[in-house]
């Protein structure tokens, strides 16, 4: 817990560096790289969201540190299978407690399931025990599309130099079960621990499973 | 959604191969997934259990309706879908009844999905003597599920792969074919093809040209491309039929016209 808060309070800094360089190159609007799509070994698409506490995140200042994008719909039934076994919340804890910056982003447009104001969404953290770092409200779908988010979950890793390193799903077993967690091979937990040690990523590219994302 | 099974025969003799239907009933406005759900998704799952000795081959799945949503595309099934798989008896056969039980375990979506599961049985008399099973009461199922099955393709299939694209040639479908005007490719894998991409159909010849952009394994070789090739609008009676493809990749540097 306290590498968590500890982890926080360095976050709210960088956060604040992002929220004058943002306004002054692009006003406080979400923004996100136009793209042909994300390219493992090829720069992350730079993003500026907004976060369930108003709070302006740039991707950008976050080099130096790894990064996780989460795209979640807590109502779809993949997404609950991770997140009633505590397994989502448990790769969040651990990967936060590292130093690891996770971001959960919510692409579904107003008026689609999954959609949910800033504090249905701190209220689902807390209810649920999640640990994210910050989640990331994109009713919009900017930052989706930019990333080519199509399920829930659809996971990115992105190295401490911002390349992407990961993109796919969440493990290999793609069903709604959770007796299948158990002998699942998580991809992100072991992308995770690669690009931790320095080491290339087994299965950089796999198939994300879930959930249509419902863009605007 | 509402399942079940049925076989075609009402009796089974010793060694004999027969087949079971799965029927899916989809409430309206909801589908079920193909085998690549596409985009999003999860395919039907079915888990038989039958009598010892019994086996069961794989699903045949029938040709897919292609849903477009937004950005995404899946591949599905609405209204009523058939899935039909062999069986195979053993040899030796005891006296009493064979039960046959399959779960099926599958994800209906309209906007929003649900997974949902449900038991389904079929009940055989098994003639251990008999040399011919008694046929199925309504055979007429069992017509309709095989003529939506995807065709194996009088066709070959070539492939010319580059950074971007992939460039499907179907030699001389249009010698049988004039006037094809519009064909769909429905990837039985993920990660070659981009799904929600707009594929470029053009006549080169006898031969038909898909072009089609590659999906998230864009940096992997492709040596194969499996799927199923659905005949649009301009094909006559073959339209909406699906023929299966294993396409190769034709040698490196090969120029793409002949």
């Amino acid at each position: 817990m306290n590498g968590i808060q500890g982890f926080h309070n360095a976050y709210v800094i960088r956060v604040c560096a992002a929220l004058l360089a943002v306004s002054w190159l692009a006003g406080a609007a979400p923004y996100a790289a136009a793209a042909e799509g994300p390219r493992v070994g090829s720069m992350a698409p730079d993003f500026v969201g907004t976060d369930s506490n108003g709070k302006n995140i740039a991707l950008k200042d976050l080099r130096g540190r790894i990064v996780v994008l989460e795209w979640s719909n807590n109502q779809c039934p993949f997404v609950g299978k991770h997140y009633r076994s505590g397994n989502m919340q448990a790769l969040q804890k651990e990967s936060t407690q590292k130093g690891i910056v996770w971001l959960t982003i919510l692409s579904n447009a107003p008026g689609e399931q999954g959609n949910v104001s800033a504090a249905e969404a701190n209220a689902l953290t807390s209810s649920r025990g999640a640990a994210p770092s910050a989640v990331i409200l994109d009713p919009s779908g900017i930052i989706g599309r930019a990333y080519g988010a199509r399920t829930t979950p659809h996971m990115f890793v992105i190295d401490k130099t911002g390349t992407l390193v990961y993109m796919g799903g969440i493990d290999d077993k793609p069903t709604t079960d959770v007796a299948d967690i158990a002998t699942a091979k998580n991809y992100v937990r072991l992308a995770l621990t690669a690009v931790t040690s320095g080491t290339p990523v087994q299965d950089p590219i796999t198939r994300p499973y879930g959930c249509s994302v419902k863009y605007q | 959604m509402a399942i079940e099974a049925f076989a075609d025969q009402q009796s089974v003799a010793p060694g004999q191969t027969f087949r079971v239907a799965l029927v899916e009933r989809i409430q309206p406005g909801w589908h079920t997934y193909w085998i690549n759900p596409g985009d999003a998704g999860q395919a039907t799952k079915l888990r038989w259990t039958l009598p010892e000795g019994y086996r069961v081959a794989e699903v045949q799945w029938p040709v897919p309706q292609v849903f477009r949503s937004g950005s995404l595309v899946t591949y599905g099934y609405e209204g009523q879908a058939v899935l039909l798989q062999n069986v195979q008896a053993p040899d030796r056969l005891g006296s009493a009844p064979a039960q046959l039980s399959v779960e099926a375990q599958w994800l209906a979506c309209q906007d929003i999905c649900i997974p949902e599961h449900s038991v389904a049985q079929v009940t055989l008399r098994q003639d251990p003597l008999a040399a011919r099973p008694t046929p199925a009461a309504s055979p007429a199922l069992f017509v309709a599920a095989a003529e939506r099955l995807p065709k194996p393709s009088p066709w070959r299939a070539s492939l010319a792969v580059d950074a971007a694209s992939v460039v499907l040639r179907v030699h001389g479908i249009v010698r049988q074919l004039p006037s094809v005007a519009q064909a769909q490719f429905l990837p039985l894998t993920w990660g070659e093809i981009d799904n929600a991409a707009k594929q470029r159909v053009v006549r080169h010849g006898a031969d038909l040209l898909l072009t089609l952009n590659r999906g998230d394994l864009r940096s992997s070789p492709i040596g194969t491309l499996d799927g199923i090739l659905v005949l649009g609008p301009g094909s006559g009676k073959l339209q909406g039929q699906g023929y299966v493809l294993h396409a190769f990749a034709s040698d490196a540097g090969e120029p793409l016209a002949r």
